[in-house]
């Protein structure tokens, strides 16, 4: 009996020290040799909006990028509409520049608000793939400038009132290639006592996700609560469903959401409707991404070695 | 307790074995692979220098792995869309390569072509390839250098109609490893 096992044990270390140094062996020494390197989540979301709300994501250095918004939507009771597809529409043009790969700062225009906004972003915490660090953190801080009446927004008589600032941390995780989520508790200061009267100081707690649907394409989603607000007559909270395609440089969002606006303050503070399928409730938009690359990178490959 | 013995003298035979072994590996740390897909509507080429290949000179065999997320880019957003949409490095985040040849077994080599029949596991595939690989040695360094080309849709690598015309059927990929003994 004891002889039996030891016969065994022989022959399983004698096949074991044969068969142990195959390729399969080498590819086990190289897994040993891999430097760990730290390696970044990439593309959390796909772009630095989930949908109109800002989103964990910033470009790598060098990268400018221009955001071509537009939306449309139909007035409610409007039934001699002449309009052809929609009864308005509205329009925003931004641009932003990434300094560093955690430093972006952008600027735009939007066309319902008379609205001019900048922002800075501040990629605080990068997640990684290792574990170590199991989420994203970036700051962003905005100001924005109203111009015009629009909704349920009066102008302020005096202009420096007209200004309004926020502020977001936004916490954000990719669980895994297709699900992730992110989470943005704010400070709004708002120049105007609007939306909720008497008050200039206004909490926001913003969600956002995103889905893979395939390589190219991606389902997002977001909701923006306004903390004391008296819904219905103060205006409602953001909601906005998204798909975002992208297409080599250039990326398109299509979107469904109940706000009219572009700006990071007036989409959560300026809703005069609940989102709904109906006319007033509904605005469809559609917004494209250029990103061009003023400061490319130069790795040398074997071609330009050689030359 | 004699057959003991026995096994105790054949378990420290088959170690020593092992140990020994090891002193005929050479490894290159720091090699270098480029692609290039160019067509009419835009050029394309990333390079990874830090490919780990690793040769038995005992058995002949060779093994080769690289990372996705090592290639840089020209353009950040390329290197974003190639992990992300193309060879999808969240769930494949390595390509590796495994072979044999004669040709590597043995003392002397010289300066002349050799072929590597392995398999190329990349993407969720595994694919029988057969690489032409030229062989230069000196006196301190021994390189295995050569190119080859990929057909992407071998590797279950797919192009959304609409940029079909940007990304090219056949990828050109160009590989130099030097090698050094392995400790």
């Amino acid at each position: 009996m004891n002889n039996k096992l030891s016969l065994l044990t022989t022959l399983a270390l004698f096949l074991f020290g044969i068969l142990g140094i195959k390729a399969q062996d080498l590819l086990d020494i190289i897994e040993n040799e891999t430097p760990d390197i730290p390696m970044y989540t990439q593309a959390t979301f796909k772009g630095n909006r989930v949908v109109l709300t800002q989103s964990v994501e910033t470009r790598k250095k060098g990268t400018l990028e221009f955001l071509l918004g537009t939306r449309y939507w139909n007035v409610p009771n409007n039934d001699d509409s002449q309009s052809f597809g929609a009864d308005r529409f509205s329009g925003y043009f931004g641009m932003q520049y990434s300094f560093s790969d955690r430093f972006t700062l952008g600027a735009g225009v939007g066309s319902v608000d008379g609205n001019f906004n900048s922002f800075a972003k501040y990629r605080l915490v990068r997640q990684r793939e290792d574990k170590n660090v199991p989420l994203g953190i970036t700051l962003v801080q905005g100001l924005s400038y109203f111009t015009r009446d629009f909704g349920t927004f009066t102008l302020p008589e005096n202009s420096s009132d007209r200004l309004s600032y926020i502020s977001q941390v936004i916490i954000a995780r990719k669980f895994n290639k297709n699900l992730s989520l992110q989470f943005s508790p704010s400070y709004i200061r708002t120049g105007t006592n609007q939306p909720v009267n008497d008050k200039n100081n206004l909490f926001l707690l913003g969600f956002g996700g995103r889905y893979k649907l395939s390589n190219h394409v991606s389902l997002a989603g977001e909701y923006g609560y306004l903390l004391g607000r008296n819904e219905d007559e103060e205006g409602y909270n953001l909601f906005g469903l998204g798909v975002n395609w992208e297409v080599g440089d250039l990326i398109m969002h299509f979107s469904f959401t109940n706000s009219k606006s572009f700006d990071d303050i007036a989409i959560y503070n300026f809703n005069p409707n609940n989102f709904h399928f109906r006319p007033g409730g509904l605005h469809i938009g559609v917004n494209a991404t250029y990103i061009l690359h003023l400061n490319k990178r130069k790795p040398k490959s074997l071609k330009t070695m050689e030359e | 307790m004699k057959n003991q013995t026995i096994n105790l003298a054949l378990f420290l035979f088959l170690l020593h074995g092992s140990i020994f072994g090891q002193s005929d590996k050479i490894i290159a740390r720091q090699g270098k692979v480029s692609f290039f897909s160019y067509t009419a509507v835009e050029n394309i080429e990333a390079t990874n220098n830090q490919v780990i290949s690793i040769i038995d000179r005992e058995s002949g065999e060779i093994a080769v792995q690289m990372l996705m997320r090592a290639f840089v880019f020209k353009k950040a957003l390329m290197e974003e869309h190639f992990n992300e949409s193309y060879v999808e490095s969240d769930t494949y985040p390595k390509l590796t390569f495994s072979g044999t040849t004669d040709a590597l077994k043995g003392e002397e080599l010289n300066d002349a072509p050799i072929f590597i029949k392995g398999i190329m596991d990349f993407h969720g595939v595994q694919k029988p390839v057969e690489i032409k690989t030229m062989v230069q040695t000196s006196t301190d360094t021994f390189v295995l250098e050569g190119d080859f080309n990929v057909n992407i849709a071998d590797f279950a690598i797919t192009v959304p109609p609409l940029l079909v015309p940007n990304i090219s059927k056949e990828i050109q990929v160009m590989f130099r490893f030097e090698y050094a003994p392995y400790e």
